[in-house]
């Protein structure tokens, strides 16, 4: 049992309420964001899930800061996020938000170890030195450390991101497809690590994927469609995240 | 894929706009170059051609030739007579002129530039007319030429100048006292300008000669002759009857000859300025050919999507070089738009350094324009041609996969780099150590600086590594580092545009301040004058050269003047080459002038006796007691050489023959002190002596007491005007190699777009962002300022061989090169910072999807 009542009592880490998001206006306007409201509790692992253009990629990079909202307010914690400025929103990513891209996620001049340190040294900081190394060794990159990204496999570059995101003891990590360009075993390396991070270290984690299996690994599943919430699922399994998808598309 | 192609060039406005830029800055420098100088020559032309207007016939005195001007030529007042006796002759215009000193409202005139001549009026001939008022017709009358009119003309009280005015008075004087004349017309030339500077002032003929010492004598004599007389035959004719020393030419021929002289230096001048535009396009390939690269290199996905479609090889051939010869064409033509704008700047700079320039509209011949856009296009396929061919051998399989970029593969080129580098610098010392022709010395050169650009690309790497420790520590810092060696061909060919200007401007600046520094060591060694007294503002033109021989017996009695002797000097024939030749009191010349390892004694030299420098002396194989003919103007005389020395470092003294005083005024009885110099007493004050000596010859505006501070001062003014005109032109070439700082940082803003949106949506704020891209401009200036000073170390020591032989001390312009690095370092920031704003503006989530 994964999800028990004594992890809802620890609050949200993140969440929206009324969200919109409007692209373009006039005629070409579209709606991305509906009058949103959801919440992400603290030290879960919440999938989000929809078809393409369901807005599930928009309500990721605005919970996330990366993107403003038409309308309606976004809370990291106890912050607004509508009235901070541009550097706060910046720094606010540094320090409280970790980030694992599908692809691309790490500087190609910059080694492993570098890129796993990164926000710290963007923020001129130490970093928690035996969180760091325990990470590293959660991860299996100790012999990878000196490598540069361009020597590292598709799913190593993706583990380097995970550390990178965990080194800095974000309050959530959002992940974008961050199994999408790996293969089945990479895949689930990465993402049993996720959960594993979940579980033993209270780490908040968000996922954007149309992958039911990655999908499985989330203690909760937040179901898009047309820029609105329609549907919750609890510990899912990927058969009945199958089945829910089946009749979303009908 | 044509159509593609121009859709490329819209699509990516700003990095065509930047690639195009480095091309119109050459073909404006290159246009610019040619339209300066058909402007002036078309104006000089239009000054020539009026000389003649209305005259015939031409006679002067025969100059003879060689490079001295120090005294005039002049013939008998009686050839005009024997002329005007002469059949078919109408008219006969006699003319003496000489240069003169202008006094206003009790100030000199300086006389730096263009000459001042004073000339009798002969009438309205030779594209002379009274403008205003009326010609001179008493001793104390004159006319002055429009260009003296109602401007400034001394630099004494700029807010209210003292000026020249019709009804008004000028001072002039010419070795001796001043004498006011009162201005009763204004005279014009011509077009506004036509004097090309030079300003003239009319006196009543027997007062031009009185004043100009040509009592019985003329400088010019010009005829009008019977009409339906052939002007050739008559020239001949004329020539026949009148002596050797007298040339008769057609006055259209006499013009001519002068306008020759003149385009002689003009050619010189265009050559200059095309050397220095040539630079300027060198630079502008390296831009260029290192853009195309890194864009071909950015579209290579593109251009094998071509490939992949069916495009031949020689389809993305052409598109690559269409889209090349379109911005090479617009570029040429906004090019030589610019270069109109150029030839005023570089009026303005020529100006600054000392020239006096004529006006007129500007001249663009169709071949300027022809060179002009043939330089540009031909620039643009050069720079394109390379990366063109490669971007055609890119195979259809890249669109598929992604294909590494490789970052190494330097091995192969490493030992080239350094052969060719070594090469480079053994020739060119050879060449320098063994006197070979500049050829080779220039092919040494060469050689070593394309050595230094590829070895740059190869210590880009841990060069880049060490000198940027102390920003390391800073995440900007060493992101800025790694972006910088990441790629070392675009940063070492961005470092190599700047390198060639740096080195160049290193060079100069070596140049000109081992001169500096060697004048101000010969001076204080060689020189035991405390002042000297000489003509003030000496130019080329300024045939005057010269100060009273009253002078020296006056400053002799001025308090605290210990010793003093005067010099004379002028040009002479000896053994039949005309040369420099000076005179000497031997009784008190060695006092004042220390000259080193002299063989014989100065104190010899009496009557027909010769002191040669030792380098002459061996070169002409002369030793004590041999004799050479000497002339002034009358027939040679042989003369004992009695001693010879040795220049002992001093490169200014370029006297290479000196004679006894007396004997000079013998042989040249006309000829006035070139210099009188004083020696002080030790207890005396020498600003006051040098004030008392000033009060003393009040009374002889031409002649100026300088202190060897003085003397050095005025040499390193000069060199200063040469060196601003050096530095303006090579700032060209060093904007242009700016332009592609600025060029290739856009582009790899552009190339990074994705990794900028990682940091960014990491936590890097936009000025953290603005800072590493600022960091990355920086290293690659400084990396090519330091490429660029090693390089100019080398390159002034080899080409200022000529000058380090004759006793110039190799002196490193450090201030110049602190200066450098800083300039680099600013200019860095300054190319940064657009690209820097684009980099930090970046939109987080579209610069993630990039691709």
């Amino acid at each position: 049992m994964r999800y028990g009542p004594l992890r809802q009592s620890l609050g949200y880490a993140s969440r929206s309420v009324s969200a919109t998001k409007i692209y373009g206006s006039g005629d070409t306007a579209v709606t991305a964001l509906d009058d949103m409201t959801i919440e992400i509790e603290r030290g879960r692992f919440t999938a989000i899930m929809g078809p393409s253009g369901s807005g599930k990629s928009t309500l990721m990079h605005c919970l996330a800061g990366l993107d403003v909202l038409t309308s309606g307010e976004i809370y990291l914690g106890d912050t607004g996020l509508r009235t901070l400025s541009d550097k706060e929103l910046t720094e606010l990513r540094r320090d409280k938000i970790g980030f694992i891209f599908q692809a691309f996620n790490l500087i190609p001049t910059l080694t492993a170890e570098e890129n796993i340190r990164l926000p710290m040294s963007i923020a001129g900081r130490k970093g928690d030195e035996p969180w760091i190394q325990q990470v590293i060794l959660a991860l299996g990159l100790g012999d990878r450390l000196s490598h540069r990204p361009n020597e590292l496999s598709g799913g190593q570059q993706q583990r380097v991101a995970a550390a990178r995101a965990l080194s800095s003891q974000p309050e959530i990590i959002f992940g974008d497809e961050p199994s999408g360009n790996l293969d089945s075993k990479s895949a689930a390396e990465l993402l049993s690590f996720l959960r594993r991070a979940v579980d033993e270290f209270g780490q908040t984690i968000v996922m954007v994927t149309h992958d039911p299996s990655a999908a499985s690994y989330a203690d909760r599943i937040i179901f898009l469609a047309d820029g609105k919430l329609v549907d919750e699922m609890l510990n899912p399994t990927a058969s009945a995240i199958l089945d829910r998808m089946k009749t979303m598309e009908t | 894929m044509l159509r593609a192609s121009l859709r490329g060039i819209w699509d990516h406005k700003f990095r065509t706009i930047l690639l195009g830029l480095a091309v119109v800055a050459g073909v404006s420098f290159v246009s610019a170059s040619f339209i300066f100088t058909d402007t002036i020559s078309q104006a000089f032309d239009n000054v020539f051609a009026s000389s003649a207007e209305g005259l015939d016939v031409n006679v002067g005195a025969t100059q003879p030739e060689g490079e001295f001007q120090l005294q005039q030529f002049r013939m008998d007042a009686s050839i005009a007579d024997q002329i005007e006796a002469f059949d078919g002759v109408v008219d006969v215009y006699r003319t003496v002129f000489g240069t003169i000193a202008l006094v206003v409202d009790g100030d000199v005139v300086p006389v730096t530039g263009p000459p001042q001549f004073g000339q009798s009026w002969t009438g309205e001939i030779g594209g002379w007319m009274i403008s205003e008022g009326r010609a001179p017709s008493a001793a104390n009358e004159v006319v002055v030429d429009a260009g003296l009119i109602g401007r400034p003309l001394t630099r004494a009280n700029p807010e209210t100048p003292p000026i020249v005015e019709l009804g008004g008075t000028i001072g002039v004087a010419r070795t001796g006292a001043v004498s006011d004349y009162e201005v009763v017309g204004v005279a014009s030339f011509g077009e506004e300008g036509g004097t090309l500077g030079a300003t003239f002032v009319f006196f009543e003929p027997a007062q031009a000669a009185e004043i100009l010492g040509a009592v019985g004598k003329l400088d010019s004599i010009d005829l009008t002759i019977e009409p339906g007389l052939d002007v050739d035959t008559f020239v001949m004719e004329l020539q026949l009857v009148l002596p050797d020393d007298v040339e008769v030419r057609s006055s259209q021929a006499a013009a001519e000859a002068q306008a020759a002289d003149l385009q002689d230096g003009l050619n010189f001048i265009n050559t200059f300025l095309l050397v220095f535009a040539g630079i300027a396009v060198f630079v502008g390939i390296f831009v260029v050919h290192n853009a195309y690269r890194t864009v071909i290199g950015q579209r290579s996905r593109e251009l094998a999507l071509f490939r992949v479609l069916g495009s031949t090889r020689q389809q993305v051939l052409r598109s690559v070089l269409a889209e090349d010869s379109v911005i090479g064409i617009v570029a040429s033509i906004l090019g030589v738009a610019g270069g109109n704008v150029l030839a005023y700047v570089l009026e303005g700079l020529l100006e600054m350094s000392g020239g006096n320039l004529p006006d007129g509209p500007l001249q663009v011949f169709p071949r300027t324009v022809m060179t002009a856009v043939s330089v540009g296009i031909l620039t643009t396929i050069a720079s394109a041609l390379i990366p063109a061919y490669r971007a055609s051998r890119i195979s259809p399989m890249a669109a598929l996969i992604e294909v590494e970029k490789p970052t190494r593969g330097f091995d192969r080129r490493r030992l080239s780099s350094l052969l060719l580098l070594l090469g480079g610098v053994t020739l060119s010392v050879i060449s320098v150590l063994q006197n070979l022709p500049n050829p080779v010395l220039a092919l040494g050169l060469v050689a070593f600086v394309l050595g230094a650009y590829f070895i740059g690309a190869l210590l880009a790497q841990p060069v880049i590594g060490v000198a940027t420790r102390p920003i390391q520590s800073t995440v900007t810092g060493d992101l800025a580092r790694q972006n910088a060696q990441r790629s070392p061909r675009p940063t070492a060919a961005t470092a190599g545009a700047l390198m060639i200007g740096v080195a160049l401007v290193t060079a100069v600046a070596i140049l000109t301040v081992s001169i500096q520094e060697t004048a101000r060591a010969a001076i204080e060694d060689a020189l035991t004058a405390d002042l000297v007294i000489q003509q003030s503002g000496i130019s080329e033109f300024n045939l005057l050269a010269g100060i009273s021989e009253e002078i020296a017996p006056i400053v002799a009695d001025v308090d605290g003047v210990e010793q003093l002797t005067a010099l004379k000097g002028g040009q002479a024939e000896i053994d039949g080459n005309i040369t420099f030749v000076a005179g000497l009191d031997p009784d008190t010349f060695p006092d004042l002038f220390s000259y080193e390892d002299v063989e014989g004694d100065f104190a010899n030299l009496v009557g027909n006796s010769i002191a040669v420098q030792r380098s002459k002396a061996e070169e002409d194989g002369l030793s004590l007691g041999s004799t050479v003919d000497l002339a002034f103007v009358g027939d040679p005389e042989p003369f004992g050489v009695v001693a010879i020395w040795d220049l002992s470092g001093d490169t200014n003294d370029e006297t290479n023959y000196y004679i006894p005083r007396a004997t000079y005024s013998e042989l040249s009885p006309a000829a006035l002190d070139l210099s009188v110099h004083v020696k002080i007493s030790d207890d005396a004050d020498l600003d006051s002596v040098k004030a008392r000596i000033e009060v003393a010859i009040i009374d002889y505006p031409t002649a100026s007491v300088s202190s060897q501070s003085d003397i050095l001062r005025q040499i390193e003014e000069q060199l200063n005007g040469f060196l601003i005109l050096i530095f303006g032109l090579l700032g060209m070439s060093v904007l242009i190699a700016l332009l592609g700082v600025l060029l290739t940082l856009l582009l790899s803003v552009f190339e990074r777009t994705r990794e900028i949106g990682l940091l960014r949506a990491v936590g890097m704020i936009r000025s953290q962002v603005r800072s590493m891209v600022r960091w990355e401009s920086v290293i690659v200036a400084m990396f090519g300022a330091l490429l660029g000073v090693g390089v100019g170390l080398f390159l002034g020591w080899a080409l200022g061989r000529v000058i380090f032989e004759e006793g110039a001390v190799y002196t490193i312009p450090w201030v110049y090169v602190i200066v450098g690095f800083v300039s680099a370092a600013f200019a860095g920031l300054i190319a940064a910072w657009w690209p820097a704003r684009r980099a930090a503006s970046l939109n987080i989530l579209e610069a993630i999807a990039h691709e």
